[in-house]
């Protein structure tokens, strides 16, 4: 649409979209976050932007929110520009945010929370609490929203709290809501439960972005797809004109790799071993109770299960961080049972831990570092004195190559490991445990919260060293990925191993029947 | 032990209490906002010597007050400088402070040492109302700087809980980025805390030197701003409980010079160590207590915020 003459431009505003982007690009030292990205939103529609990780949504969504400025690129809202330095100007202008990582502060109670920033004053400057929980009422009435104004934010659920951050968006009065992957956090019904809030909210004549990945979700709530693919807009598709496949390989930007395994190359060779293994906890109750299993070379070994029946434990037995009281872990062979946790490492077992960034990474450190531990002990990252010093030339250059081998997105070796995104955290972790060429593999979720493409490059690396003769052990909640990686999956329930199943004959659904204890003892032994 | 022992006991507890008072209320804001400030050992000696001073020149002892609460406010500044704008670690940049403080404040009043004092802060004349028994000597026989702390004691009470920026205040201590995306300004927010901690920290060095030992030696302060540190751990960060914390180890301070009199036959360097001992024990035992109860303390205490981070 061209420029209206004067006399029609409020009729202009009103055909106008609610938010336009056009040209938008923003760098951070090293990297283009948004690579002039252009966005239209309808008003009164639900616009869903997805894109892996690291494809400059979330970025694009702060710079639209007034918390960064964009580098270039001009923002209109109902027809007229706007440029926002604070999030306050975006909050004036209609523009609400719905955080992925809440912002709220535990302890303070739901009405403070709301308030915050737009408190009701009466006269003396005191905030008038009685007058804002009567708004809060009546917004939550409104939109069929409900939660107790002076219930502490701590005490909340999740699902609960997220509907308070809903909650302080509309009682500033936004037109235009931002939801930054909302549905992260919460369990299936309560996704019921947010998408029903949305619709409400969108008949109400709000205008919704919707930030994911999970395509099913985007599918069935969004009006309008917009996909970004390494900070760059690649298309904008109607949900009725794709399917999740179409929408996965845009996001990506090749087709789709699926969980699956060529036949069997199990050889005859153990790699590890473990007899009757039995781990207590605090309260002498067996956690781990009388587990005996054994992984092949070149074969993988699923372990389905409920969290919490046993798993960690038996990881931290095998790898050394949890003390055994009986029985015998054989690795290649040897008894390993009462070796450090170094010895056994640098014997030739490799760890994907389930959570990167609490036990796989130090945060802060460069890539470098990180790409070392672990194997700190071994060259080519330790030289010198009784590998008492880190060669660390040695240690670049083999990052370098875990770099490139293993796809890590980043602009060099030298930057700190939270500036990647999770999936390039994990191939990092990936990359660190392969190339040092273990014999025998504990991988714990190895793709738990990464998208679809890290996801892909992860399962290669896993087919890849079966092939080439790894033993690999699989704890996954992904029973997709469990069923479609394993040659052997295992159920493991209350500490022990109540089945023992062949993954090309089992669905999802079935698995799930055994690790509820549904089914045990049926099929073991 | 006879009544009238009692009654000074309780009243010196009173006088003690409130100098605690006033430097743990200051830490209790600035933290409240997030900023940890170990510096209150230094600002209070900087207002100690300036408060002092600045009796000794004008022999106006309100206007030594004020002075000595601006250079406490001004000197916090420093670690809000430090903490709040540049992003620096609050451990290090307040001890830095308070090593900076006592050093700087003993440097300053090298020509005060053993000086008689050009004013002092006089008790406050309640008239007939300290006549009452009790009541009377150990509440209405008072410098005026302990009402003055009562006083500031509520305010902070009643700001935190009632206004907006109070709550604004509270919310920049739990999650600096909540306060930001709320549209309230964190630095403005966390370094005016800053501040007010500073100048309630300056104004417990003034009480010290214009009324309380009326002279100037350094090291005046004697340890008691890492008392006030952990009087506001003891209070569990409310104003109230505070209070009845400093009102205790004010009366643990006061003990020391009195034990004597009472007949403890103890060296007097073993006697003046009573109050941090007691002090330390307290803190053990208020933490084993805590162990199992989810922490009051605010959330992004000690975090530095820094908007732009990814």
């Amino acid at each position: 649409m061209g420029y209206q003459p004067h006399s029609l431009h409020i009729q202009g505003n009103i055909l106008a979209p609610a938010i336009e982007l056009i040209g938008i690009t923003k760098r951070f030292p090293g990297v283009l976050a948004n690579d002039n990205v252009n966005l239209t939103v309808e008003e009164g529609e639900i616009h869903a932007v997805c894109g892996e990780n690291g494809a400059g949504k979330s970025t694009l969504m702060k710079i639209l929110y007034g918390m960064q400025a964009a580098d270039e690129g001009t923002m209109n809202l109902f027809g007229e520009e706007h440029t926002f330095h604070s999030p306050n100007e975006a909050i004036e202008a209609g523009i609400g945010m719905v955080h992925q990582h809440f912002m709220l502060a535990n302890q303070l109670t739901v009405i403070e929370n709301v308030i915050l920033g737009a408190e009701p004053v009466k006269k003396g400057g005191l905030v008038d609490f009685d007058s804002a929980s009567d708004h809060l009422e009546e917004v939550g009435k409104a939109y069929g929203l409900t939660v107790d104004p002076y219930d502490l934010v701590e005490s909340l659920e999740v699902g609960e709290r997220q509907r308070v951050e809903i909650i302080k968006v509309l009682f500033r009065g936004a037109k235009i809501l931002i939801f930054d992957e909302p549905t992260a956090v919460l369990v299936p019904q309560e996704v019921e439960e947010l998408f029903r809030n949305m619709r409400e909210l969108k008949a109400n004549g709000a205008t919704i972005i919707f930030i994911d990945h999970k395509l099913e979700e985007v599918l069935e709530i969004a009006d309008t797809i917009t996909v970004l693919r390494q900070g760059k807009t690649v298309a904008t598709v109607k949900p009725s004109e794709v399917s999740a496949t179409d929408l996965a390989e845009l996001m990506v930007g090749s087709e789709l790799p699926k969980p699956q395994l060529s036949d069997t190359e199990a050889s005859e060779t153990v790699g590890i071993k473990l007899e009757n293994i039995t781990v207590l906890a605090e309260d002498e109750r067996p956690i781990v109770d009388d587990v005996s299993l054994e992984i092949r070379k070149g074969e993988i070994l699923g372990i389905a299960g409920v969290e919490g029946n046993g798993q960690n434990e038996l990881v931290g037995a095998i790898l050394g961080t949890q003390k055994i009281s009986t029985g015998t872990i054989y690795l290649k062979g040897d008894d390993i049972s009462n070796t450090s946790v170094r010895s056994r490492r640098e014997n030739g077992l490799g760890y994907i831990p389930q959570d990167r960034q609490e036990e796989g990474l130090l945060l802060t450190a460069p890539l470098w570092e990180n790409a070392a531990l672990g194997h700190q002990t071994l060259k080519p990252f330790s030289g010198g004195w009784k590998q008492w010093f880190i060669d660390r030339r040695g240690s670049r250059a083999q990052t370098e190559r875990i770099r490139h081998e293993f796809d890590v997105r980043t602009p060099n070796v030298e930057v700190a490991a939270h500036a990647l995104s999770g999936g390039n955290q994990q191939k990092l972790i990936v990359g660190r445990e392969m190339v040092s060429e273990p014999s025998v593999l504990v991988a714990s979720h190895p793709t738990r919260g990464i998208d679809v493409g890290a996801q892909a490059s992860v399962w290669d690396q896993i087919r890849q060293a079966r092939s080439q003769g790894l033993a690999t052990l699989l704890i996954s909640a992904d029973l997709d990925e469990l069923i479609g990686l394993s040659d052997v999956i295992v159920v493991m329930f209350r500490g022990r191993i109540v089945a023992e199943l062949d993954p090309s004959e089992i669905t999802p659904r079935s698995l799930g029947a055994y690790m509820t204890g549904a089914t045990a003892g049926e099929n073991s032994g | 032990m006879s009544e009238a022992s009692m009654i000074g006991l309780l009243t010196a507890a009173v006088s003690f209490g409130a100098l605690l008072y006033l430097a743990a209320l200051g830490e209790l804001i600035s933290e409240k906002a997030g900023i940890l400030n170990l510096g209150v050992e230094g600002m209070m000696a900087m207002g100690a010597v300036t408060g002092f001073m600045v009796a000794l020149e004008t022999e106006n002892a309100w206007l030594a007050l004020i002075v000595a609460m601006l250079v406490g406010a001004l000197f916090a500044l420093i670690h809000g400088l430090f903490t709040v704008v540049l992003g620096a670690e609050q451990v290090v940049s307040g001890l830095s402070l308070t090593i900076l403080g006592l050093g700087l404040a003993a440097f300053v009043g090298k020509n005060a040492v053993g000086r008689p004092p050009g004013a002092v802060l006089a008790p406050v004349d309640w008239g007939g109302l300290s006549d009452i028994p009790w009541v009377g000597p150990i509440l209405f026989s008072q410098s005026p700087i302990v009402y003055f702390a009562i006083f500031c004691g509520v305010v902070t009470s009643f700001v935190l809980t009632r206004t907006s920026t109070g709550l604004a205040l509270r919310g920049a201590g739990e999650s600096a980025s909540t306060v930001d995306a709320s549209g309230h300004s964190v630095v403005q927010l966390r370094l005016g805390a800053v501040a007010m901690g500073g100048a309630l920290a300056g104004a417990a060095g003034a009480y010290l030197t214009l009324c309380l030992t009326p002279q100037w030696t350094e090291g005046v302060t004697a340890g008691r701003g890492w008392i006030a540190v952990a009087l506001v751990i003891f209070g569990a960060w409310r104003p109230g409980r505070c209070a009845i914390g400093a009102l205790l180890f004010g009366g643990l301070l006061a003990l020391k010079t009195r034990l004597q009199t009472f007949g403890v036959d103890l060296s007097p360097i073993l006697l003046s160590m009573i109050p941090y001992v007691l002090t330390i024990g307290v803190l053990i035992v208020i933490s084993i207590r805590a162990r199992n109860r989810p922490s009051s303390s605010p959330a992004a205490l000690g975090q530095a915020y820094r908007r732009e981070e990814r």
